[in-house]
């Protein structure tokens, strides 16, 4: 065999190997693979974190994973609520606040009727509790370590009207009283701003406690995206456990030719499983394939009633991302048309009740948010009640 | 707090889209591309029909191939089965192009040399830009200069009629673009990388007819190429 002929054949060989792969299974994560914001146990609370088996994911999270800061945890919500009027309701958002371009303060005031306060917020009349499902948090920080190596960052984004003073995800959590769970998936440039770095991530905020924390790494497609939940409770025990997603917009080109597009059913195939290890209390999941037909939800109806929402960056709501979704969470609402971000269906609330029912979705409830005070996407906000 | 009422919308558009692109076909986009190079090689040495057969082969399965897989992205994305439905148009594609590439090169081999030199320009060209992206899109690396190539390589060995199927299947997105609400922005792409695609695979049969009855029939076809 001639040497150009040997060079093909390699070529053709490896090519044929990558293209053939598009598959996802998960692990609870082990410890100690040199990422500083796992080693950094935050002070409150413990984050159990799961994430891919696959070697490259591994590899690739692993370096993105060490360009950020630590968590941050808050379980306990500062401010006491004056009168909770329905404490046996709750609502609950999902939004894209591009970095903090979404003015958080005029969102709780205007939409959910809570005016911030570091102990002692205002809560209208009609109002309930609530939880933030945030997506394209920011976090400054001069902890957040200062890498040299050749690193691909991230532009950074700094959005066109950010609120009066910029806060970051941190600040506005203390500012309002709020609980909040927050991990940064990847750095927000590679700036150094008056000493300190910025990283993103998606958050959760609550007038309510958190507790059984989770941190689940996706596939690696295009970037780092980390999954969080939270579990929060209501009076009567009943539980609830939410989980703020954000997904890709796209893979590399290479990568899209060779598994047919399937970047974002990738790591939503990984959440699912990640979620179902959660629930079974399991430690990896088997080799799933991924795009040649649903995948296995694990138990349906769960053991506790469970929200997915985020932003999934889906081109239309009926992408096989999408309808996977509805798939494992049956009792989610239907989309009403409109789109969230541009002409795009990016965000979605999807939701599955749990065995013993306790917590339902309020029928028709489910709607986006008019106005996008500040950010790129409309927020969308549904209400659960739970059951006496 | 608002209780509007909800909605499923209908979304015609894609499931018609889907099943435009079920006729075409893709397997291992990239692969197909270098096997089409290596074999391009390998027919300049061979002389004889049978080596121009293998050439042609080898193209037009490349070309087939990265047409179809490029046709399938946005439609198969619609079904849970998206990586069987990308695959099994990816695959029909190629084939077409290995049997029309194949009668292509056994039948004429200056057509064939025709296709392969605007399959050169075309992988040079899509390289262009893949480098140009390279710069600009953080995760791009190499490979995706290689892609970019082999698209262009898909297009520019049928340039004509990949170039009109591209026209007349934007022109039949944008029409239904303005005029079906549920017919988004996604489904004007497909509509005009599936219309690529047509256009490229009539091409290369057309092609076939025409080598087959070179100098006999008289028939002009428009898509055939002279360069």
């Amino acid at each position: 065999m001639t040497r150009p002929a040997r060079i093909c054949a390699a070529g053709i060989t490896a090519l044929l190997a990558a293209g053939c792969a598009s598959s996802a299974s998960m692990r609870l994560a082990l410890e100690g693979r040199g990422c500083p914001e796992r080693e950094a146990a935050p002070a409150d609370g413990a984050i159990t974190w799961y994430g891919p088996v696959t070697s490259r994911d591994v590899k690739s999270n692993e370096r993105w994973c060490g360009t950020v800061g630590s968590s941050v945890v808050d379980t306990v919500p500062r401010a006491v609520l004056p009168v909770p009027a329905r404490a046996d309701s709750l609502a609950i958002v999902s939004w894209n606040i591009l970095i903090g371009g979404g003015d958080v303060h005029v969102f709780l005031r205007e939409v959910l009727g809570y005016g911030c306060h570091p102990t002692s917020p205002e809560l209208s009349a009609g109002f309930s509790h609530f939880l933030l499902l945030i997506q394209e948090a920011h976090r400054r920080s001069e902890a957040i370590p200062d890498v040299t190596e050749s690193f691909r960052f991230p532009p950074r984004i700094v959005p066109g009207s950010a609120p009066e003073g910029w806060p970051d995800i941190v600040e506005l959590a203390r500012e309002c009283g709020l609980a909040l769970f927050y991990v940064p998936s990847a750095r927000n440039g590679p700036e150094t701003v008056a000493g300190e770095r910025e990283d993103k991530g998606n958050a959760i905020l609550s007038t309510l406690p958190l507790s059984d924390l989770v941190a689940i790494e996706l596939p690696f497609e295009a970037g780092r995206k980390v999954a969080l939940g939270a579990t929060i409770a209501a009076r009567t025990g009943m539980q609830l456990r939410v989980v703020s997603v954000h997904l890709d917009v796209a893979s590399t080109l290479y990568r899209t030719l060779t598994s047919a597009n399937t970047s974002r059913l990738r790591q939503v195939v990984g959440l699912i499983k990640a979620l179902a290890l959660i629930e079974t209390g399991g430690v990896t999941s088997g080799m799933t394939a991924v795009g040649s037909g649903p995948v296995s939800c694990g138990p349906l109806p769960g053991p506790i009633a469970t929200v997915v929402a985020g932003d999934f960056n889906t081109w239309s709501a009926g992408e096989s991302t999408i309808d996977q979704l509805r798939l494992c969470f049956p009792d989610s609402p239907p989309w009403d048309g409109k789109p969230t971000s541009w002409k795009f269906p990016t965000d979605f609330i999807f939701f599955r009740r749990a065995a013993d029912g306790g917590v339902s979705l309020v029928s028709g409830s489910e709607r986006r948010v008019e106005k996008r005070y500040g950010s790129d996407h409309h927020a969308r906000l549904a209400w659960f009640l739970f059951s006496e | 707090m608002s209780h509007a009422p909800a909605r499923i919308p209908s979304r015609p558009s894609f499931r018609l889209a889907l099943s435009a692109c079920l006729p075409f076909l893709l397997l291992a986009p990239a692969p197909a591309g270098l096997a089409s190079l290596c074999a391009q090689e390998t027919a300049q040495k061979t002389s004889g029909s049978a080596g121009a057969a293998l050439g042609g082969a080898a193209l037009g399965a490349a070309s087939g191939a990265m047409l179809g897989v490029t046709a399938s992205l946005i439609p198969c994305t619609e079904t849970l089965s998206q990586l069987t439905c990308a695959r099994a148009t990816t695959l029909s594609a190629g084939l077409i192009g290995l049997g029309s590439g194949t009668l292509v090169g056994a039948w004429d081999s200056g057509r064939l040399g025709s296709a392969a030199k605007g399959a050169a320009i075309g992988f040079g060209a899509g390289a262009a830009v893949g480098f140009v992206l390279k710069k600009v899109v953080r995760q791009y690396g190499w490979l995706d200069v290689l892609s970019t190539g082999a698209i262009g390589m898909a297009f520019g060995a049928q340039p004509e009629g990949a170039a009109l199927g591209l026209g007349a299947g934007m022109f039949v997105g944008s029409v239904l673009w303005l005029a079906v609400p549920s017919y988004g922005l996604p489904d004007l792409a497909a509509a005009g990388f599936i219309g690529m695609a047509a256009g490229g695979l009539a091409a290369w049969i057309v092609d076939a007819v025409e080598a087959n009855s070179n100098g006999g029939s008289g028939v002009t076809i428009p898509f055939s190429i002279r360069i």
